[in-house]
């Protein structure tokens, strides 16, 4: 079934908060789930349709479910670490289409700042590949470098490329008063910091943090009687990627089908995009991203992002306008949220005036969650202003 | 990083014996042929159970790699096998910034990081 005109995105609400020390992780989903309702103009006893995913706290829905007061007719806690919200918004669009729900709620919170639980991605004891993987030592950030490794071996990616994504995000972040780190960084900046995993040094790596964010999706009726603008779902697409038996492929991400899938569903092509969030977990992340996307050739994603080409004002593809999470938020290990929230915040044009894109009618929000080069799950998201 | 890894696992409890006798195996599918890593009972291409461990060479070169220098300096690598299956491991070099995509590699035995035994590599000459 195809989703497009069938759900809408009317509310959304990202949490101030960057540092969560007297606020419940709870407390957090709450009071994000509270402000998308507020922006959506919806009452929570509307709320028919409850997603969440691994950062909420308790089994599956049933704690968050009884905590928030939610009786929801239809669930889903599909995880699949920070692009888990992409993979949300079109469950939840396909949902709706369905008339399974009529209002999806989507909630993430986290606190690994507060909580002092810094590190991410400790494998579950019971997963069959730890015994493989854990003698090794294999830091996420490791992993991440390995796939930039290989980049730089088979195409000639150089350091300063990937520290444009780190610039380009930071010349957003300075408009973004929440953004955890707000200075305009130089490519140089980024190359001389501290080398976290060779090739990938400490700027090279998203900032953690506190915080949440939620959105809310509607059937069209509700949202044609809502005084939002209106945020159509256009097109979705999922897909996961992994190891493959050894038969291991480090240079490409499962967003080669998930993107294809979304722009499929959405009749769009990447030049159509006005405006796209690419979760920024490591710089990396954003050029491999690029080219399965189909935004560049496989391999000439340095180049793409090179030279400002990623600045809102400067160059073809304005990303990540609050910063993202190399400057701006990454709450709960998990930034997939965020690149949906600015996605809509420039489809409705309520970005930062310095970063807003002019007439912003398409928007793409892509995610690449878990660990690129090894397990992971990409989910894509077209979305449009009507 | 301090974790302890339970090798108590009947699937791969003969994987890690071998390995004590500082014998590498990958697992071997005779159902549909092909190799595959880390061992299973069951073939992840084929889904036949008509699998087995097979002892292979231990060379190998390295497909990527990364120098983690904070602390103890390690070179944490995926090698891909002469058999044609990656592993994620370890380099185990007194020069880390020699290690290239590429570099030639074969299996050595030494004490992972939950201090059991675990094959890893060393550059090679050929």
């Amino acid at each position: 079934m195809n989703i497009r005109g069938k759900a809408y995105i009317a509310g959304a609400f990202e949490h101030p908060t960057r540092n969560a020390v007297d606020i419940s992780l709870g407390q957090i989903h709450a009071d994000v789930a509270r402000g998308a309702l507020a922006d959506a103009g919806i009452d929570k006893k509307d709320v028919d349709g409850y997603f969440c995913a691994g950062d909420s706290p308790g089994l599956g829905p049933l704690s968050m479910a009884e905590y928030l007061g939610l009786n929801p007719r239809h669930i889903d806690t599909t995880d699949t670490g920070g692009s888990a919200y992409l993979l949300a918004v079109g469950h939840a669009a396909r949902a709706i289409a369905d008339g399974k729900c009529n209002v999806a709620l989507i909630t993430l919170g986290g606190r690994p700042k507060a909580s002092g639980r810094l590190s991410v991605g400790v494998p579950a004891s019971n997963a069959p590949e730890v015994e493989f993987e854990v003698p090794y030592k294999p830091m996420l950030a490791a992993m991440y470098a390995m796939v930039a490794r290989r980049h730089m071996h088979e195409f000639g990616t150089t350091s300063e490329q990937l520290a444009w994504v780190k610039v380009a995000a930071s010349h957003h972040a300075q408009h973004n008063p929440h953004a955890v780190l707000r200075d305009v960084v130089t490519v140089d900046d980024v190359v001389s910091s501290p080398m976290v995993a060779d090739p990938l040094h400490r700027l090279d790596c998203c900032v953690v943090s506190d915080g949440g964010g939620a959105l809310v999706l509607v059937n069209p009726e509700i949202a044609k009687s809502l005084s939002r603008p209106k945020i159509a779902v256009r097109g979705a697409g999922e897909a996961l990627g992994h190891a493959n038996g050894g038969k291991v492929r480090l240079t490409s991400s499962a967003a080669v089908h998930s993107g294809a899938a979304a722009f499929e569903e959405a009749g769009v092509r990447p030049s159509d995009i006005d405006y796209a969030s690419i979760y920024d977990s490591f710089t990396i992340s954003v050029v491999l991203a690029l080219e399965d996307l189909g935004f560049c050739e496989k391999g000439k994603g340095g180049a793409f992002v090179a030279d400002g080409n990623l600045i809102s004002g400067v160059g073809k593809l304005p990303f990540n306008t609050d910063g993202g999470g190399l400057c701006n938020n990454h709450p709960g290990n998990r930034g997939g949220m965020t690149k949906i929230i600015e996605a809509v915040r420039q489809l409705r044009g309520e970005a930062h005036p310095a970063v807003q894109v002019a007439d912003c009618s398409l928007a793409l929000a892509h995610g690449t969650g878990g660990t690129l080069g090894s397990r992971h799950g990409c989910g894509t998201v077209v979305l449009e202003r009507e | 990083m301090k974790m302890t890894v339970q090798r108590d696992n009947p699937e791969t409890r003969e994987f890690w014996a071998r390995v004590e006798r500082d014998e590498l195996s990958v697992g071997h599918c005779n159902g549909c042929g092909e190799v595959h890593y880390y061992p299973r009972a069951i073939c992840p291409f084929c889904f036949s159970d008509d699998t087995a461990l097979k002892a292979v060479s231990g060379r190998g070169e390295v497909l990527s790699y990364s120098i983690i220098s904070r602390g103890e300096p390690y070179v944490l690598a995926l090698v891909t096998l002469e058999e044609g299956v990656s592993m994620l491991t370890n380099i185990v070099t007194d020069d880390p910034g020699a290690v290239f995509c590429g570099m030639k590699v074969a299996v050595t035995f030494q004490d992972g990081a939950d201090g059991a035994k675990a094959p890893m590599f060393v550059p090679s000459a050929n």
